[in-house]
């Protein structure tokens, strides 16, 4: 099966009826994007597919074919981080960090659509990511400290 | 280079003594209690005989309002059974958040979320999510939606007579014929997955064949509605119904 | 930046020694001692060639590289940059300069502590003793350029990773004299500094995890990879205690990927070569289960908590003549906790490679001496033969101090003969136990013109002792027998609530801080089939809910404000008060008002030698408990780092939020009945209220940071839903008592 992760053309050997999640943790040693539940109830997977915020854990790998997946791997670079990766770091967000990858994958998807997202936008969005450590004030003040910067560049591997 | 191997050697007689000390003030401790006759038995387990159910309680009502004599014996009071079962009525809420069986989606989706890139598709896929071995994921069907902002065809809430004008009603439906509903409930695979949700998802009072014969008889009837003696003419040049019969919630 | 000043008075290395012997400083020295075996162990980043390393703990490359070995879990609570600006405070180079590693399960790195975190307890811990051994390794570096340029060390200082001559112009970067110090004597009373001449310490210094949190390179246990390894899915008895009669696996077995299928003590493994093959082949196996368990529920347990005549009971402080002062206007309250599941973000997981009679581990975990000693007894080798690697934890909060997964990965690895990862499912981890205890509390107050005469508690909850099996705290020059007999035994003591007793049940409820004449606490403990944990904040989790939702209570019947009625309980306890003073202020208590139906509630507690008080605004809306704002004043000695304790701070309170508003694991006929976070459910971003923080600045050192906030947060959410709405709450989770008492009421919500 042919996949197009983070820009590269990737080829994978697995049943249609895998989860993304697990293709991209073990068969191509993309572990940034993280498991937490499996069923789609706390964010920790959320990749772009076509843009679009997806939790990998319930998307079957099939069904993405040909599609341009990014995870945080491609998100930004640690030379060049994105600037809500960036702004995480100036606002220590991260605990034990674990769920940052979707939170900050789910954040780029907000960001794209309302560069200067209201309070009410936020909740909309990132409530559907957990954080146990709850960093969650320092999340929303990371994401309104990125407002109006530039954030909806394409994806790397996005047409 | 002495000092730091007495150092050490010094360091390594202290560790030991304290090896000693802790190992002897345990055993102590074992032997009295053990002459005393007190370590027992740690006491039984509890809470091992029979089960109590914990109290539920209901987060939000979303029973439909009961209809009238005349509302129960028209064309549309089956359809309208099928329209307010959860399989239905979860997609079309009054407001602008889904509902679960239970109560409203959890997660705090609403249309501001689909507009603000967290779409139903991010979670819920063209189909059930189900991986062999996997635990059951979220449901999922073609076009997975609400209906838009400007005509959300409201379900949850609605009297028999108020979703019966408000269906046929082109202004709110989406600029739809009667035909054109019942072309939708017959073949859309989103209207399809109800009476085959998989998991523990109860599907509508009526089988679909049955609730489609019933919406036929009442598109064939004109879309008449409870307390209307005829049809009346539905399109862009009729009068459009302004009463959408809230009761409120 | 000042030289540094004398020596502190009584620290130095007698302190050291006396500290590790003194109270779970044995322990210490029991992890340290060298005898016996060769410890398994790898190359370390510190492995380097010319380094210079004064200790285990802290190298220094001849091209100017500073590595820290880090002992202590970094589950998000900030530790790895805490101690590493104690380190850099000392050493005199920037914090984000150091390379810090985890240290892997070796003997040489117990020399300061026991290798294992919890209790609050690095910072405060490590803030004389590796800040000692960090001074230890800045004064040989001076002792080396004083020896170079022939000069008198007390003429030379160190800044910037350099020794600079105080009067000339020479310095030389630390790399150029490594050779130099490791000749160097070690100072056995190393000088550190007083805290006016704190440069990073203090200062709100950005944390240096944060890049490969935010790039996802950050690798957590359940990231690793080995060679030729392979995952596996773990099928649990589905009630707890029950063991495997007898398995079918022979689907399984001829499945894609998969290696075998093997029973274990913990239940049955099922291993392949990826995850995914896992979990498909382990829904084709069909187990019979051991049913001797069968029918626990949580239900029962709370009708015969509130029936027991507690006589086991045990008296843990009895001041005064209590039964004579019970007298006047009587008050009395039940609280009630339910047992609560730890839910770290990463599900738990483990890496295990047995190869003869050896085991490598890498897994999260909060004590390496712990998996050590449970997977040498589990696979009758010896301890020393046990190395446990330890990778960034995603999340914990007490979970990863019990070797379960662990366990299972080497039983599965043996059986296998290749490394095994096995990986839970979010329900493997909400219902494999170690829960934080359920408890009932019977509380009686008397109150004579106001003033509260007499007080008792009968506290009854599971004993986290009792379930504990401490034998890796014992030397290993001790035979495994003995370790474990006497261990067991231990445990039985405690049980037995006679020799030893469970201080832990009791925290917060047998020492807080309200001055009351006549006062007898007493406790019982009791068994269930699950077995029971620290959980964030541990006793006070809990005791911190029923001790302030009480004297709430007390004020309201003494018809008192309860911010006064608690200063005048306070009086004699001058950091209690300052941090509800500051509070009081902060939230502006009785100043200023607050929309009609929105309360405020207050609770001051001091767990883990730091003080918190917090005032919590709540209301109620269609039957859902809501949350606004949560205020928090606390005063932890010296804050290292006050973002990062402001951040723990935050966290603290949304984790208490949590669990007071829905928290609880249930059990009925044996099964837990929650599973993942649609039934366990967690806070989430539209539900987190604003919160606000104070930190008291005061002379003290530092107090416990990660969880002494917890434990105000249920006392104080249910004293403002009392204040909202007039109704008491007296069990947690909040929103289950809220909801009974609606369906009492007839009242339907929304």
């Amino acid at each position: 099966m042919k996949l197009k992760v983070n820009g590269e053309d990737r080829d994978v050997d697995v049943p249609a009826d895998v989860p993304l999640l697990w293709v991209l943790r073990e068969e191509l040693g993309l572990t940034g994007t993280k498991f937490g539940c499996g069923r789609a109830l706390c964010g920790a997977c959320t990749v772009h597919v076509d843009g679009a915020a997806r939790r990998s854990c319930v998307v079957a790998v099939g069904d993405v074919a040909g599609q341009a997946i990014t995870t945080i791997e491609g998100l930004g670079s640690d030379e060049k981080l994105h600037p809500l990766q960036a702004a995480w770091v100036e606002h220590n967000v991260p605990q034990c960090g674990y769920c940052q990858p979707g939170q900050l994958m789910m954040a780029a998807a907000l960001v794209r659509k309302h560069p200067q997202p209201s309070d009410a936008q936020i909740d909309a969005v990132m409530s559907g990511s957990i954080c146990r450590c709850g960093t969650y004030p320092r999340i929303r003040k990371a994401i309104h400290a990125v407002a109006g910067t530039p954030t909806g560049a394409p994806e790397s591997g996005e047409s | 280079m002495a000092i730091k191997r007495v150092g050490a050697i010094a360091l390594t007689v202290a560790e030991w003594i304290g090896v000693v000390v802790f190992v002897l003030v345990l055993l102590v401790v074992l032997v009295v209690a053990i002459l005393l006759g007190w370590v027992g038995d740690p006491p039984p387990d509890l809470g091992t005989r029979g089960q109590a159910a914990a109290a539920a309680v209901p987060t939000v009502d979303r029973k439909p309002p009961k209809p009238s004599a005349e509302e129960a014996a028209s064309l549309f009071a089956p359809v309208y059974e099928v329209l307010v079962s959860p399989r239905c009525m979860n997609c079309h809420p009054d407001g602008d958040r889904p509902l679960s069986d239970t109560g409203v989606h959890a997660m705090n989706v609403s249309r501001t979320s689909f507009n603000s890139g967290l779409a139903c598709s991010t979670c819920h896929a063209e189909h059930n999510t189900e991986f062999p071995g996997g635990p059951p994921g979220p449901p999922g069907a073609p076009h997975w939606q609400l209906p838009p902002e400007q005509t959300p065809m409201v379900f949850q809430n609605r009297t028999v007579t108020a979703l019966c004008k408000q269906l046929r009603d082109p202004a709110q439906n989406g600029e739809r014929t009667l035909a054109d509903l019942l072309d939708h409930v017959e073949k859309d695979p989103l209207v399809l997955w109800g009476w085959n949700p998989g998991g523990d998802r109860t599907p509508p009072p009526i089988s679909h064949a049955a609730f489609v014969t019933h919406m036929r008889a009442w598109v064939d009837a004109g879309g008449i509605c409870p307390g209307e003696k005829v049809a009346p003419v539905l399109g862009p040049e009729a009068e459009t119904d302004t009463d959408t019969g809230t009761t409120g919630g | 930046m000042s030289e540094p000043q004398a020596k502190r008075k009584g620290v130095g290395r007698r302190r050291f020694l006396l500290t590790m012997l003194a109270g779970t400083g044995a322990l210490v020295v029991c992890g340290a001692v060298r005898g016996g075996a060769e410890q398994l162990s790898r190359a370390e980043p510190s492995d380097i060639d010319g380094a210079f390393k004064p200790n285990a703990f802290i190298t220094i490359t001849p091209d100017n590289r500073v590595l820290f070995a880090l002992t202590k879990a970094e589950m998000g609570q900030g530790v790895m940059t805490g101690m590493a600006m104690l380190v850099a405070e000392e050493l005199e180079v920037a914090v984000d300069s150091i390379e810090v590693f985890f240290a892997d399960s070796l003997p040489k790195y117990s020399a300061i502590d026991t290798h294992g975190t919890g209790g609050s307890a690095s910072i405060v811990g490590g803030f004389v003793s590796l800040r000692q051994v960090a001074a230890a390794a800045r004064t040989m570096l001076i002792a080396a350029a004083a020896q170079k340029w022939g000069v008198a060390a007390s003429d030379l200082r160190a800044e910037q990773g350099r020794v600079v001559e105080a009067a000339g112009t020479r310095s030389a970067a630390y790399g150029e004299l490594v050779d130099l110090a490791r000749d160097q004597e070690v100072p056995q009373e190393p000088v550190i500094k007083q805290r006016e001449d704190f440069a990073v310490i203090g200062k709100p210094v950005p944390r240096i995890d944060s890049r490969v949190k935010v790039t996802g390179t950050a690798e957590f246990g359940i990231d690793l990879r080995v060679a030729n390894m392979t995952r596996a899915v773990m099928i649990h008895p589905p009630r707890p205690g029950e063991t495997v009669i007898s398995f079918d696996a022979a689907e399984a077995k001829g499945m894609a990927g998969v290696i075998d299928v093997v029973q274990t003590p913990r239940g049955v493994g099922v291993v392949a070569e990826k995850y995914w093959q896992a979990q498909r082949a382990a829904a084709s196996v069909t187990v019979e289960w051991s049913t001797t368990v069968g029918d626990f529920s949580t239900e029962v347990l709370r009708a015969e908590l509130e029936a027991s005549k507690r006589a086991n009971a045990r008296v843990v402080r009895d001041d005064g003549d209590v039964d004579t002062a019970m007298s006047g206007t009587v008050i009395e309250a039940v609280y009630e906790a339910p047992f609560l599941a730890h839910a770290p973000m990463e599900p738990l997981n483990a890496l295990a490679h047995v190869v003869d009679d050896t085991c490598e581990i890498w897994a999260g975990n909060q004590g390496p001496g712990l998996l050590q000693e449970a997977v040498a007894r589990a696979l009758d080798i010896k301890r020393t033969n046990v190395l446990v690697h330890t990778p960034y934890l995603g999340g914990s909060f007490g979970r990863r101090s019990h070797p379960d997964a662990v366990l299972e990965a080497a039983w599965l690895s043996k059986a296998v003969g290749r490394p095994v990862q096995v990986i839970w499912s979010r329900e493997n981890d909400t219902r494999a136990g170690y829960y934080r205890p359920q408890c009932h509390t019977r509380m009686r107050a008397a109150l004579v013109d106001g003033t509260v005469t007499a007080m008792t508690a009968d506290a009854q909850s599971q004993s986290i002792m009792a379930d504990l099996d401490m034998g890796a705290l014992m030397p290993v020059a001790i035979p495994p027998r003995i370790r474990k007999w006497v261990m067991g035994n231990a445990s039985r003591l405690i049980a037995s609530n006679a020799v030893l007793a469970d201080v832990l049940a009791t925290e917060g409820i047998s020492n807080h801080g309200y001055a009351v004449a006549n006062q007898r606490v007493t406790y019982t403990p009791f068994a269930t089939p699950f077995k029971c944990s620290w959980w964030r904040s541990v006793g006070h989790s809990f005791n911190g809910f029923i001790v302030e939702s009480f004297i709430d209570e007390l004020a309201h019947m003494a018809e008192e404000d309860p911010v006064a009625f608690r200063r005048g309980m306070l009086a004699e306890r001058p950091r209690w008060l300052a941090v509800l003073n500051a509070v009081a202020e902060m939230s502006g208590w009785g100043k200023t008002e607050l929309a009609e139906g929105t309360g405020r509630g207050v609770a001051v507690v001091e767990a883990f030698g730091s003080f918190a008080a917090q005032v919590v605004e709540a209301r109620v809306e269609h039957g859902e408990i809501k949350v606004d704002r949560v205020f928090c004043a606390l005063d932890c000695g010296i804050a290292v780092n006050p973002d990062l304790v402001a951040a723990q701070i935050e966290g603290s309170v949304i984790f208490g939020l949590t669990a007071a508003l829905w928290g609880e694991i249930t059990a009925q006929q044996g099964r837990v009945q929650q599973g993942n976070f649609d039934t366990y459910r967690m806070m989430r971003m539209h539900e987190s209220p604003e919160i606000q923080i104070e930190l008291l600045d005061g002379p003290h050192e530092p107090g416990g940071v990660g969880e002494p906030a917890v434990a105000p947060v249920a006392g104080a959410l249910a004293n403002a839903v009392y204040a909202a709405v007039g109704v008491r709450l007296r069990r947690m989770p909040l929103q289950r008592a809220y909801d009974e008492w609606s369906a009492r009421q007839g009242t339907p919500k929304a």
